[in-house]
């Protein structure tokens, strides 16, 4: 079976950490399933992995806003974020971290989003380090809300 | 089995058996060994699923050029290609015709470009076949990310697919996987 459901959340209050810890080093790939709001001031929500909260994320996106489509990078951040932009929509978003278990490389990731506009991400993670956990929270202190739905999933 | 915590409210599950019906399986996959290599093929594809799915992440020797496409050894000028891409700056569309090769992504000699592509249909023979790509590589300062289209003008079964570098050579490390979607 290429897809494994590893571990699924549901929040029932408003929280302002999501982790998935102890994320198994045995598939090839992994894909994070997201369905959500924030309450931060910028709507946005964040991702780390394994804790890091230095400043070794980077981002090029891709965005149209319906109006216009630009693209702009991130550099040397504490987390990935731009994921979502809005906080008075549901948030669809697919976080893609291509051979996450493989220590001969960065880690880079594909993020996809769409609510109020649709975003896609080149994302890097500047560490051999294999992935074994993500945090998603509010970017700016924020919490996620009561609803929001996260999936992770392992591809074999 | 789920638990709620009672702090945060938060349902969680473990799920590690899996419970999704086996629709994507692996059917072949490539590890590029030491020295690198210009091309990775996957050959005798079964004609027995709904679409075929890539997933790689690639480590290249040089910057600026493409991973290239090419269906059942045909290096005619039979394939055509389309992206929107970002570089960090600004965002661009274009595209080729007649070409000898479709284009899944471009390559970085800084950092892992990885992609997802999907030819739908593949073993349709009333079809000319299409793949969709997601692609992109960040470098800290550099980098893209691009949506591309390529059109293979055959409507045979796809039964093999080269994944070339056209400058340069894929380094040792980079993996190369193929599903089939039913």
């Amino acid at each position: 079976m290429a897809y494994t459901l590893i571990a699924t959340q549901t929040l029932l209050n408003p929280t302002a950490t999501v982790t998935f810890s102890g994320i198994p080093g045995t598939f090839k790939d992994l894909v994070l399933e997201v369905v959500s709001q924030s309450n931060d001031s910028t709507g946005d929500i964040s991702i780390r992995i394994n804790g890091d909260s230095g400043t070794n994320y980077s981002m090029t996106r891709l965005l149209g806003t319906g109006t216009n489509v630009v693209s702009d990078r991130s550099t040397n951040t504490t987390s990935w974020f731009n994921i979502q932009s809005t906080s008075s929509q549901w948030n669809a978003l697919v976080v893609q971290i291509m051979s996450y278990a493989n220590t001969n490389v960065n880690k880079t990731a594909l993020i996809r989003n769409a609510a109020s506009e649709v975003l896609t991400h080149s994302a890097l993670w500047r560490n051999s380090g294999v992935v074994s956990s993500l945090t998603i929270l509010g970017r700016s202190g924020g919490n996620v809300l009561a609803g929001s739905t996260f999936k992770l999933w392992g591809i074999s | 089995m789920s638990v709620k915590s009672l702090r945060t409210g938060v349902r969680s599950f473990s799920l590690l058996a899996g419970n999704v019906p086996e629709h994507h399986v692996l059917l072949a996959e490539s590890t590029v060994g030491a020295g690198g290599t210009s091309a990775v093929t996957f050959s005798n594809i079964p004609a027995d699923y709904q679409h075929l799915q890539i997933r790689y992440m690639v480590a290249t020797t040089t910057t600026g050029n493409n991973i290239d496409i090419q269906f059942n050894g045909d290096t005619g000028t039979n394939y055509s290609w389309h992206q929107v891409i970002g570089n960090g700056t600004s965002a661009t569309s274009n595209g080729g015709a007649n070409s000898n090769v479709g284009y899944i992504s471009t390559v970085s000699a800084v950092q892992p470009i990885v992609a997802v592509a999907d030819i739908l249909d593949y073993a349709n023979t009333s079809k000319f076949k299409t793949v969709r790509s997601l692609a992109g590589v960040d470098e800290n300062g550099a980098g893209t990310v691009m949506l591309r289209s390529s059109a293979w003008r055959s409507t045979s079964a796809v039964s093999s697919i080269r994944l070339g570098i056209d400058t340069g050579l894929i380094k040792q490390y980079s993996t190369f996987q193929l599903y089939g979607v039913k």
